[in-house]
This record gives structure tokens, sequence and C-alpha cells, in this order.
């Protein structure tokens, strides 16, 4: 199914001086869905979300809103609203004039306006606050605040600058889901930004994940973690264990790990060649030394628990298959009767061929 | 904040802070209470003065003359403090929003004139003001460029310049003690700017805001505080300036700080210039207790939320 693009990024670029904090980014975004663009700091993800909100100038390239050239555009001439990071709720103004803010610029009439705020506010679910300020709102309730302002004006494309990186852990899984629910109300294109993968994967019906400057994949959720197509975002998104993989003698498109025996390229796991082969902790199994393994097919290797650290939901190992290399292994801890093996222990460690994912450089 | 071990400790607190409330003491409290005296005594001969309690000083302040020097002291200093802050302003804008490297350089420019006397600064201003002034020949040099170009163009000219006569007029004293003032009004000014979440002016642009509205509805509301401290700084020494009316004023434009200086100095009537100070002092805290009432106003208006501090 081919979508519609409400915006296109052409070949955008955004120097600073001799930094280069968006290099030559081409992408879609398409009408009503829920984008996040995600990569550690300093990868130009901000700026491109800058750049789209017309508070950056490129230093080359297009934006096209719906086949129009929108980058010579001011942001207050844009149909875009955004969320800021500090949220920037005006100090001097309580709840319902900040949310007003916008449509009284707009010169909306004042029963619209009144009908328009007060739709926001329960949006939001900000009912009973209006007269507060911000000085007098918990983080949680600012951000709705900002929200709502930029919500009221009726945007085609909603901008989010890390929008719960302010937020306490459990506020911000609460917000997640606040954050989907909206755009599923409101029908509005979101664009978030955040460094953080599983807000990311969480949240999002694509993500392009971004490192200096440019996109490195722009995926969904799913294949961006079960089919990384390079090693920094195999790095990037989630845990990986990535050895290093040489050609096997013979060819035939089997390679050689140390540590995890020859392996055969499965299809559809990333390029070739090959310098690479990576599997998530998750799907690496342990069972007791020579035990077989329960899954006809599957591989094996004998190794030696180094390190054990438990996180209540899961138990993370750490293995040693070969001289200097080591495995991450995450158990469920599926049981409360779960027992972990105890550093030192031998152990096998077992998993699908089809499991193990093979990175170029 | 944490409090440490010394700051409950009340001998230290004490040792630490005694040196500071004898200086304030012996070198504020005890000559303000010595003027106030003055301010209700007579003269006795030459140098005696009795304190009779009387009230003659003060009722002779307002006589229409000295009442007309408080009211154009008045004057001078809010235009002084007005043109402070018009211009100061967009400086301190500029200052705040320069890229780092050159902000310092910037800043240390605005400061430099503090490192130059002060009465070598009014003097300059002379040169500057007076009708074969720097002033006048930039004028000049304008006008007359402004002449040939019209006679070029077959308009006609603008005929002779004319000098500005602005030294030693009230204008002139007003420029030169706002000349003066001027990083008085900037720092506090830059102050508040520096502090300013700059999001706030993008969320304003973003919500369809343009410039001035932008500025108006955001930025300069959340500067007020900024702009207070700046008038305040610049208007209470203003209104007690002289030297700058003695240099740069002519016969009229005599201040209240002229007046009371004279009193002391030359008129040798310490009880009538002590009065004519308390006066002064007493017009700058109505200027400060009015601010705190506006600020309070806005505190209850706000729900006891935002106030400019």
């Amino acid at each position: 199914m081919t979508r519609r693009a409400l915006i296109e990024v052409r070949g955008i670029s955004k120097h600073f001086g001799r930094e280069k904090a968006v290099n030559d980014v081409s992408l879609d975004i398409y009408d009503k869905e829920f984008l996040v663009l995600l990569g550690p700091s300093g990868c130009g993800k901000t700026t491109l979300l800058r750049l789209i909100g017309g508070f950056e100038n490129p230093t080359e390239g297009v934006i096209r809103m719906d086949g129009r050239d929108i980058a010579a555009l001011p942001p207050n001439k844009r149909p875009v609203n955004m969320v800021f990071q500090s949220y920037a709720v005006f100090p001097h103004m309580n709840v319902r004039d900040n949310i007003a803010y916008g449509l009284r610029i707009d010169r909306v009439a004042a029963p619209e306006l009144k009908r328009r705020v007060d739709e926001a506010v329960s949006l939001v679910q900000l009912d009973g606050l209006e007269t507060r300020f911000s000085h007098q709102l918990s983080g949680g309730q600012r951000q709705r605040v900002a929200l709502a302002r930029a919500l009221v004006k009726r945007p085609r494309l909603l901008l989010l600058d890390e929008p719960l990186s302010a937020l306490d852990a459990k506020l911000r899984e609460t917000m997640q889901n606040e954050l989907v629910k909206l755009h599923n109300t409101v029908g509005i294109t979101f664009v978030v930004v955040t460094h953080d993968q599983d807000e990311a994967l969480s949240m999002a019906e694509r993500v392009a994940v971004m490192e200096s400057g440019g996109i490195r994949q722009l995926d969904t959720p799913r294949n961006l973690y079960e089919a990384p197509s390079s090693r920094f975002v195999a790095d990037f998104v989630g845990r990986m264990n990535i050895l290093p993989a040489r050609p096997a003698p013979g060819g035939d498109g089997r390679y050689a790990v140390d540590g995890l025996g020859e392996i055969a390229a499965a299809s559809g796991s990333g390029a070739a060649p090959a310098s690479f082969a990576a599997i998530r902790p998750e799907k690496l199994r342990i069972a007791a030394p020579g035990a077989a393994p329960s899954d006809a097919g599957a591989h094996s290797a004998e190794a030696a628990v180094e390190n054990v650290s438990y996180y209540g939901g899961q138990t993370v190992l750490s293995v040693c298959v070969a001289v200097g290399v080591n495995l991450t292994v995450a158990t469920p801890n599926s049981s409360r009767n779960a027992v972990a093996p105890s550093v030192g222990e031998r152990v096998t460690v077992w998993w699908r061929g089809e499991d193990v994912i093979l990175l170029g450089e | 904040m944490q409090t440490e071990p010394w700051q409950s400790n009340k001998v230290v607190f004490a040792a630490l802070g005694l040196p500071a409330l004898l200086w304030l003491g012996v070198f504020f409290v005890l000559p303000l209470g010595f003027i106030f005296g003055l301010s209700f005594s007579d003269k006795s001969g030459i140098i005696g003065h009795d304190l009779t309690w009387t009230g003659g000083n003060y009722l002779r302040a307002f006589e229409p003359l000295y009442l007309g020097i408080f009211g154009k002291s008045l004057l001078v200093a809010l235009a002084a403090t007005a043109a402070c802050l018009l211009v100061g302003y967009p400086v301190a804008l500029a200052v705040a929003f320069a890229p780092p490297k050159i902000k310092m350089p910037l800043l240390l420019a605005i400061t430099l004139p503090f490192w130059i006397n002060i009465l070598i600064r009014t003097y300059a201003l002379i040169a500057v003001f007076r009708t074969r002034g720097f002033l006048n020949f930039t004028l000049e040099w304008f006008w007359n460029a402004g002449d040939s170009l019209l006679r070029a163009v077959g308009l006609g000219g603008l005929g002779d310049f004319a000098p500005l006569e602005l030294l030693y007029t009230n204008t002139a004293v007003a420029l030169g003690v706002a000349y003066v003032f001027l990083p008085f009004m900037i720092l506090p000014l830059y102050a508040s700017m520096e502090r300013f979440d700059r999001s706030y002016l993008e969320a304003s642009l973003d919500l369809g805001a343009g410039h001035w509205r932008t500025f108006f509805k955001v930025l300069l509301p959340l500067t007020m505080p900024g702009v207070i401290s700046g008038v305040m700084i610049v208007f209470v020494p203003a209104l007690g300036a002289f030297f700058i009316a003695d240099m740069l004023g002519g016969a009229d434009s005599q201040l209240i700080g002229n007046v009371i200086e004279r009193q002391f100095l030359g008129a040798n009537n310490w009880p009538f210039g002590a009065a004519l100070s308390f006066l002064l002092m007493y017009l700058t805290f109505a200027a400060i207790v009015l601010r705190r009432l506006f600020a309070a106003r806005a505190e209850r208006a706000d729900g006891g939320g935002y106030a400019p501090a």
C-alpha cells in the first residue's frame, strides 16, 4: 500500500559553520502517521525537526507540504505546530490564555474560541486547571498545556521535541500511551524526536534512526529491531551481541564466527558480504551442559557463566563461549522459582539459525 | 540550601556580620541621623546649628521656586530614564542574543566607560554638544550632503545649516544623565534576557504570532523584572545628579541636586540642604513603594503567581 506523503523532504542539509548537523536527508512523512526520529544526541534529529518546523533555514534542499515548497515560510506561516522540549508554557499567562494564544492571533471569534479552548482542555484532561499558572503545574500537566496549545490550532503536522524526556519513568510510560491515544483521536500527523529507543519502538508507526546527520534506517519498529540494516542500527536499537564474521573457507555464503561456529546466511538477513554476525540476547537460551536443545536444527555452544545480573523480570547473563568472546543472554524469569545459573557454572547456549543476523560494515 | 554548621553558630555568624554592621552604623545610619536632625534645626551664627524641631526648612522647600526645581529634576530624570530604556533595551537584547564568542567583548564595551572618570566623560560631552562640536559637525555634513543632492536633482537647496544650540540646555542635561547612566540600564536588562528561555519566542512564532506581537506579548512582559530594575537603578541617582547639570546645563538647568549642593557648600545653609535631601529621599521611597504596590497587585491578579521580582 502506498500512502500519501504529507511532507516530502528532499536532499535537505543544514550546516552550522563547518558542522553538518543534517546532511542530505530525504524522507517522506505520510499523512496521519506517527513518525519517530530516533538517534543519539548530536545526530541531527532535533535540527531536522526544526527544519520541518521552520525554525532553521536549510543550507540546501527542499521541504514540500502537499507538493508545495515551504522551506522559505517562517514558522508562523506554516500549518505546523511544535511542542518544545522545555514545553515553553508562557509563565505570565494561565493555562486558558496559553491555549487561547494562537487562536487570538488568528482572530477566532469569542464563542468559537471558548468552544475550541474547552475542547482542547478536555482533550488533554486539564479540566479544572484552566486558571493555573505554569509554576503551579507538574511537568506532566505542563506538557499537556503545550500539547493543547499546539493542537487547538488544528495543525496538519505536530512536531514534538523530546516530549517525555523531562518526566519521570512511570509518568513517561503513561504519557507514551496517551500520546498514541491522542494521535488516534485527533488524526494529525505526529513527528516525535527522542533518544529513547523504548519510547520510539512503543509509540511509532515508523522510526527513522539517525546518526551523524543522516538517516540510517527508516522502518517499522519491528523491522528495525528484528532486521536492522547496519551495525549502527543493530547496536543502537535494543541490546545486541555483535561478533566479527569471516567468510568460511569453501564459500557458498557461509561465515565463520568465533564462538558461534559456522553459520549460513539466512535469507533476508542483511548484507553480503557480511562483516558481523549479530543475535539478540533474548534469542539465546541456556540449558544444562551437554543437554540437547529442545529445538531440532538449533545450534549450540558450550559456555562458562561469567556474570549474572538480576533485573526482576529477567536475568541477564554474560557467558564466555570462546577465549575473548562473550555473549549476553537474557532469560525471562517466567516463574517465581526460576533459578539462574551461578557464576563459573558450565552451560550450553543454544539458538536458532534464523535468529542470527549478518551485517555489513 | 543546606545550612552549613557555621551558619548555625551564633558567635561565628555575629563575628562575620559585625564589620559590615559597624560600617553601616558609623558611615550610614549615624550621618543620616545627623542630617535628619539638621533638617529640623535653625542656623545659629556662621557654623552653628540648634536643634529646635522647626518645620521651617521643609516649609521653605514648598515655595514655588523650589517646587519648580523639584518638578524639573523629576522631568529630567524621567526623560533620561526613558532615553536609557529606549536605547538600552535593544542593546541588551542584541548582546543577550549575540553569539557567545562576541558576547564578552560586547559586555566589556558596555562596562568600559566605568573605567574612565565620570567627570572626564562628562567634559567630553561638552566637545560633542557645543555649537562647533562633533554633533553639529556631523549634522552639518549630512545637511550639506542633502543640500547638494537636492540641488543636483533641481529641487532647490535646504539653505544654510543652523547649528543646534544644545549645550547649556535642559536637553543637554537629560542627554548627559542618560549617557552616564546607560550601562546601569543595560546590565539588569541583559541579566533578565540572558536567563530568558529562547523557546518562549519560538513558541510564540510557532503559534502564529508575528515579531511585534511576540515582542509585546512575550518578550517584554517576561523581561519586565529587568526593565523595572533598570528603571529604578537609573531613575533614583538621576534624580539627585548635580555635577552633570553643573557642567552641561545653563542658568535655567539647576536641578534639585545642585540646590542641595549649593546649600551645603556655597550658601552655608545646612539645615535647608538637609531638609531638601530628605524630601528627595522621600520622593525616591515613594517610587520604590509604588513599584512594590504594582508588583503586589500583579501578584494578586495572578492568584499569587508570577510577579516581576
